[in-house]
């Protein structure tokens, strides 16, 4: 009886010693492949790019009129790419990317990236786009309506890699180890990685921010000018708005968001916070604290910006007034200066948050609001 | 009466054989089901072509289906695996060193110690020369640290015994939290606590082979070591006074036992962050099938951890189209009624005689 029990004992044991064994060779030989994988993707590429060649070539067969146009359009990329910018990896370290020719097949995430390929009129080059918060804005509308839209969520890894892109724009939280996983598998395979400066990758989160992501996707796709056009409405909108407040006195303002159980404070760090300030007006809470009502009275602000998010359960009216409501039925805020002179406003996330191109939505309504 | 005893090794040694062949059964159909579907042929070729390349088409030693095959599906399928085996056995080990049923494998020190590291990484940025995973990476720092530091407070003023343990697990799991909420406060960043609850909820998504060579040797040896242990883990259950009579002090045995599931624990959390519920309840199961001896409670609770996690991560990837709910809300909503219902169903003891 004791010899069987000795023997089961050791059997087991071997079993899982072997299993073990197995698996740490396993791992021996993934690495070595890995260093192979290299020059296998280079030859992918290399596929790739021939297909698409001869793709291009059916085109012009086909429209005779317009073969004139391509090849001319063709030799401008072949003097553009390739091209080389800077991005981030998952240790918030900028990583040197270049990419050999224009991505065609884009993996879009969250509400600025696919709303920023749609204002360079990159709608054709999407494969696949996820994640909004909320509907893309009208103007949007219909050239977001040919895009191939998964749903709400964030795309696991096995999704993306079937989907076969050459280029993913998302946020700093999406190429986490548990989501997309780092970088550098990406760049090895060929395919290029943006991730929005103000969702994590650098701090602090900066109006200029903003307006380098959107030159850096013009640079990346080719279409510089188009988004130097986006940036430069930004600009000169902040430089008119400074320039006719130059000589008269500084406005006070605030940006708080109200939590069921705390009101929250956007300091000079947060994006709003830095288009405040941007725009010449005095933040009260440069610090960004969680603050209490007593705080907000101490302050006293002239104007207060009270965040809102909607996720599509209420209209924007709705949501906009629940947000304003929570200062302006509030009776110990009744004394205030913001309440008194009506200068409560509410702002959308998305206008002051990784806002992409809202951004000129968001200095609109801050400057209207702070100097009208 | 002999035969009866023959009868149930015989009955035990066939659920053994049928529980590995039921894992090695779901793992193999976890690889082809995802995202697409993919054959069995086609994974077993790509699997193949692993050993000898030049017999296949090269589309299976690289490209899109090798990728989705050999780097994202099959690594986490071994992770999830050998992360549900180490916590069903921790948590088998734990229930015995504090002797009470309600231990899971994080109760001393470990997820509030892993939940202080993941928040200090994400919002303080400490760590992040170690590389991509420096979340990973201070979780078991966290884990480990604070788990020794429980085991360091139960011995001060007089040996530790499974209630100064417990007392120590929870003062310095407050302390640990507290310290959470006040980075969280302090660090006013809304992304980044985003970020903390999800990798709270565990995962077992980001597998890679260099992870799981690194790991599963512990794990092996770890689960190895408690099988062998079963007589003094038996005895943990009969108590302190009870095992001193015997003649066997527990003491020194609960320090060594500690120090390994803590290092085992830190692993787990360092590759799938923390998944709840396993190590409580696949114990359980196994008790009731099987009855409370650790000899046979740990093979049939490493068995099972295994072939529960692997069908619930496969699960958690597949039941919303493109996308993954978090592994821990899945098994919490799928094992508690399971657990519920097994528990109405079979008369259930903890040590002793069943009740």
């Amino acid at each position: 009886m004791n010899k069987n029990k000795i023997l089961k004992v050791t059997s087991i044991m071997l079993l899982a010693v072997t299993m073990g064994m197995t698996l740490a060779s396993c791992g021996n030989k993934v690495d070595q492949e890995t260093s192979a994988n290299t020059s296998v993707s280079t030859e992918l590429a290399e596929k790739t790019e021939s297909e698409s060649a001869e793709n291009s070539k059916e085109i012009s067969a086909e429209d005779s009129k317009n073969e004139g146009t391509m090849t001319e359009s063709s030799d401008v990329n072949e003097e553009y790419y390739p091209i080389t910018y800077t991005t981030y990896n998952h240790a918030k370290e900028a990583v040197e990317v270049t990419i050999e020719k224009e991505p065609t097949k884009v993996v879009a995430v969250y509400q600025n990236s696919i709303e920023t390929l749609l204002a360079l009129g990159l709608e054709d080059k999407i494969v696949a786009a996820a994640g909004l918060d909320h509907k893309v804005k009208p103007e949007f509308e219909e050239a977001f309506s040919g895009v191939n839209y998964l749903n709400d969520w964030q795309p696991n890894k096995e999704t993306v890699v079937m989907l076969e892109p050459d280029f993913i724009l998302s946020w700093y939280s999406y190429f986490g180890e548990k989501r997309l996983g780092e970088v550098d598998y990406f760049h090895d395979n060929n395919i290029g990685t943006y991730m929005a400066l103000n969702s994590g990758a650098v701090s602090p989160r900066t109006l200029q921010n903003e307006c380098d992501d959107i030159l850096n996707i013009g640079k990346i796709f080719n279409v510089n000018d188009k988004a130097k056009a986006i940036v430069d409405k930004i600009q000169s909108r902040v430089a008119e708005v400074v320039e006719s407040e130059k000589d008269k006195e500084q406005k006070s303002t605030m940006i708080i968001e109200f939590y069921t159980d705390k009101i929250s404070g956007y300091g000079a760090t947060s994006l709003g916070g830095d288009m405040v300030v941007k725009l010449g007006a005095k933040l009260m809470n440069p610090e960004g604290n969680d603050l209490g009502v007593e705080d907000i009275i101490a302050l006293d602000p002239e104007s207060i910006f009270v965040v809102y998010y909607n996720g599509g359960k209420r209209s924007d009216e709705e949501a906009e007034l629940g947000a304003l409501n929570n200062v302006m039925d509030n009776e110990a805020l009744a004394n205030i200066s913001a309440v008194k002179n009506k200068k409560v406003y509410a702002i959308p996330l998305g206008e002051m948050y990784a806002s992409g191109v809202r951004t000129i939505d968001g200095i609109e309504r801050f400057a209207k609001g702070i100097y009208e | 009466m002999n035969k009866k005893v023959l009868n149930l090794k015989s009955v035990f040694g066939l659920v053994i054989v049928g529980l590995c062949v039921a894992v090695f059964i779901a793992a193999i159909h976890a690889i082809t089901i995802g995202t697409v579907d993919i054959p069995m042929r086609k994974v077993m070729d790509v699997i193949l072509a692993k050993w000898n390349p030049e017999n296949y088409p090269a589309k299976y030693s690289n490209g899109t289906l090798h990728d989705v095959i050999w780097l994202i599906r099959m690594p986490r399928v071994v992770l999830a695996c050998f992360v549900g085996m180490a916590l069903a056995v921790v948590g088998v080990v734990m229930q015995a060193i504090v002797k009470n049923p309600l231990a899971d494998p994080y109760i001393l020190g470990i997820s509030s110690g892993a939940s202080l590291g993941a928040t200090m990484a994400i919002l303080l940025g400490v760590g992040t020369i170690m590389g991509g995973n420096f979340v990973g990476i201070m979780a078991f720092i966290g884990a480990f640290l604070i788990s020794i530091g429980v085991l360091m407070i139960s011995n001060i003023g007089g040996k530790s015994n499974s209630v100064r343990l417990l007392l120590a697990g929870m003062a310095l799991s407050s302390v640990c939290s507290s310290l959470s909420s006040l980075v969280i406060f302090f660090a006013k960043d809304k992304e980044g606590i985003k970020s903390i609850t999800y990798w709270l909820m565990g995962s077992l998504a980001g597998a890679k082979w260099s992870q799981i060579s690194f790991i599963v040797p512990f794990i092996v040896v770890g689960v190895l070591f408690f099988l062998s242990q079963y007589r003094t883990l038996n005895l943990m259950l009969l108590g302190d006074d009870v095992s001193i009579t015997l003649g066997k002090n527990l003491y020194n045995y609960r320090r060594v036992y500690l120090i390994i599931t803590s290092l085992m624990m830190g692993l787990v959390v360092y590759c799938s962050g923390m998944i709840g519920f396993v190590g409580l309840i696949i114990p359980h199961i196994g008790r009731m099938i099987f009855g409370t001896d650790h000899k046979r409670l740990i093979i049939i609770s490493g068995l099972l951890g295994a072939l529960f996690m692997i069908l619930a991560d496969t699960l958690s990837r597949t039941i919303l189209p493109h996308t993954e709910l978090p592994i821990g809300i899945l098994i919490s909503a799928v094992g508690a009624p399971c657990f519920i219902w097994l528990l109405c169903k079979k008369s259930y003891g903890f040590g002793g005689n069943k009740s």
